[in-house]
């Protein structure tokens, strides 16, 4: 593991079997999360963003499995760890989940307990992983609370999240998330269920934080505006695949792969001519039946013929951190053939 | 007959929708949420008007009281059909199914929206089969309606779990279009979808727009979007509409400061934009966080809790939507309206 790196998810490849076949999120993700930096995750619906996230909480949905990789971790004492091989309900991993790793969620209302008021949750973070006495965790929670812009902190600990508008409530989420002092924090969506000026002080305020706490930040996100502004490093994801990884200028002015370039294209903009906007043809396919190849060809608009549809290209070092997974920008030799890859059977 | 100028199709005059709130012991009408507080505008024939504002700010009551999906406390809508006009507000049940036809609405989820038991044909054909076309002439009309949204006819029996987001909102402006209406009220029908799907369906209703004519009401909280469909923007905040202009001004220059803080809230695809200099540890007065927890004035301007600008006379006294002095064709519900553009 490089010494920058607090994360380094390697050549990962999810698998559910289902009575239906076998649904296949992931398909050989590699990313690193060089330590107090944030880096971004960018993909539409079903790229398997949120499921890279789970896979590192060890919190995947039920049937599903790491079936190849490695999800290297470096903990608060300086071991690293691979939480692949970690028991999902062993002792470790609930160290880390919630504790070294914490994660804000998309839906404020759903994540929080109705029944339980902000501080009997809050404070069942620090009960877990401190070794606090209830004072110091009660003086602890306010501080949080207060620290993350909800007024009246002293009070407004013992309501219950529906007594809270959505922003206020995003913000409780993040007090939580802070709560256990993490080194990297997972913000899967944080801001998408939210009014845009609503969402424009929660980012401010994951900024803040992020740069007060040294945390790590990883944030998911299908909002290349939001992208543009919160991250140092994005990865473009597609089918389960990173497909171009860049900085995050060297990404919004000199896109690689089609597909990038397309999705930076699709959004209306807010200044300039009102130009006729692209689109990508076809939906993303169902994640039971991978097209050969490209998984992108059959949406591409730059393919190049028969190479893209019998091999699967490879990462491309573009230099300077910029890499893509595409055959226009390598030769075709370079691909691989996917016969050896397929995990169906795995 | 009441009086419609030529060009307009739908002029909506001081529409109010009042909720009732009930509480205590015999549920009594303690109070009223006003979702629709006094809101008016007119749409000329195949224009696109966009409706815009945060969650909470009316703009969906305003497209369903139009359809007559829910019934307006007070106010008129005029719209006009075959040559005539009808205040749609004042119609029976009767007389609305005769109008119905003529307006049609899309929706925001085509995951919700769409009954999963029916094929692909019965869904685009229901509106059909409730004005009586046959069997034959229904299938006929549903193979036309899905080539021109983009739909392989191919596909009619199959039902909507087979299909993506993008094609099931395809499924749900076919079924609008069904019946030939002249007025389509889309709400947020582009917000489920993924982006490159989005563009899709934008591009599709633009060009349906050309094809065939139509007006729309376009409901939306995302202002990019809103911007490349909409001819003229109502921005609404609290139940009202606060300012009104035409598609490109409101974006170069707003003249309410909800408009403006507005703009300046939604984030810009480019990393070199200082995007409300989110990086930087100075507060930023159009983001006070506060502000929309406080209380809003009973008789003033409902953003005053919120407003950089705000003067002792804005909580005191409601500013009404009038027209610029300088640019008559745009209204802004602001007393300082003429001092936005330049304040920091």
């Amino acid at each position: 593991m490089k010494e920058e790196n607090i994360v380094e998810v390697e050549d990962l490849f999810i698998r559910f079997y289902r009575d239906e076949g076998v649904i296949k999120p992931l398909n050989g993700v590699s990313l690193s999360i060089p330590s107090g930096k944030s880096v971004g995750v960018v993909g539409e619906s079903g790229c398997g963003k949120t499921m890279t996230a789970y896979a590192l909480l060890r919190i995947l949905p039920r049937g599903g499995e790491i079936v190849r990789g490695a999800l290297r971790f470096k903990r608060k004492n300086g071991e690293t760890i691979d939480l692949a091989q970690l028991d999902e309900k062993g002792k470790t991993i609930r160290q880390i989940r919630g504790g070294e790793i914490a994660m804000i969620f998309q839906e404020p209302m759903t994540a929080f307990s109705p029944v339980h008021t902000l501080y009997n949750q809050i404070s069942e973070v620090l009960r877990i992983h401190s070794d606090m006495d209830e004072e110091a965790i009660r003086k602890r929670v306010v501080d949080l609370l207060g620290h993350v812009g909800i007024p009246d902190p002293e009070q407004r600990a013992d309501a219950y999240p529906f007594e809270f508008s959505g922003g206020m409530r995003q913000r409780a989420m993040i007090a939580m998330a802070l709560a256990s002092n993490p080194r990297l924090l997972i913000a899967d969506e944080p801001t998408t269920a939210l009014d845009v000026t609503v969402q424009a002080q929660v980012l401010r305020l994951i900024k803040k934080i992020q740069k007060e706490f040294n945390l790590s930040l990883m944030l998911i996100t299908h909002d290349l505006g939001v992208i543009a502004h919160m991250v140092d490093y994005v990865y473009v994801m597609y089918m389960g695949e990173v497909v171009e990884a860049a900085p995050v200028g060297e990404l919004f002015e000199n896109p690689k792969h089609p597909y990038t370039i397309d999705l930076l294209h699709s959004i209306p903009k807010m200044t300039g001519p009102r130009e006729e906007l692209a689109h990508i043809e076809g939906t993303v396919p169902h994640s039971a039946a991978l097209p050969p190849g490209c998984m992108f060809h059959p949406r591409c608009r730059k393919r190049v013929g028969k190479t893209c549809w019998t091999r699967e290209p490879g990462m491309t070092d573009l230099g300077d951190g910029h890499y893509v997974r595409c055959f226009i920008h390598s030769p075709a030799e370079s691909g691989i053939s996917r016969e050896s890859e397929d995990l169906t059977y795995a | 007959m009441p009086e419609l100028s030529p060009e307009i199709i739908l002029r909506v005059d001081n529409l109010k929708k009042y909720f009732p709130v009930r509480a205590g012991f015999f549920r009594r009408v303690s109070e009223y949420i006003k979702a629709v507080d006094d809101v008016s505008f007119s749409i000329p024939r195949g224009k696109t008007l966009g409706l815009v504002g945060e969650s909470g700010s009316g703009k969906t009551t305003v497209g369903r009281s139009i359809l007559r999906a829910i019934d307006p406390t007070d106010g008129r809508i005029l719209f006009r059909h075959n040559g005539n006009v009808v205040d749609v507000a004042a119609l029976d049940r009767k007389e609305l199914k005769g109008i119905r036809h003529h307006m049609q609405m899309v929706f925001q989820d085509p995951f919700s929206s769409l009954n999963p038991r029916m094929p692909v044909l019965d869904l685009i054909a229901e509106p059909l089969r409730a004005h009586g076309w046959s069997f034959k002439k229904r299938r006929e009309r549903v193979h036309e309606l899905m080539e021109l949204v983009g739909l392989d006819p191919r596909l009619m029996s199959r039902y909507p779990h087979a299909f993506s987001g993008g094609q099931r909102q395809r499924i749900g402006i076919a079924r609008a279009l069904a019946l030939n209406p002249s007025l389509i009220v889309a709400d947020e029908p582009v917000s489920a979808l993924d982006v490159s799907v989005q563009a899709q369906i934008l591009n599709l209703l633009n060009r349906l727009q050309k094809q065939l004519g139509l007006t729309y009401l376009f409901v939306a909280h995302d202002l990019s979007v809103i911007r490349y469909i909409c001819d003229r923007v109502a921005v609404m905040y609290s139940g009202r509409i606060v300012e009104v202009a035409d598609g490109e001004e409101i974006f170069q220059e707003p003249r309410h400061p909800y408009s403006r803080t507005l703009i300046a809230a939604a984030p810009i695809p480019d990393p070199k934009a200082n995007w409300l200099a989110l990086s930087s540890d100075a507060e930023n007065v159009e983001l006070d966080a506060q502000g929309v927890e406080r209380p809003k004035p009973a008789n003033g301007c409902a953003f005053a809790p919120r407003c950089p600008l705000a003067i002792d006379r804005c909580w005191k006294e409601r500013p009404p939507l009038d027209p610029l002095q300088d640019n008559p064709t745009r209204q802004s519900a602001c007393f300082r309206a003429d001092e936005v553009k330049n304040a920091e």
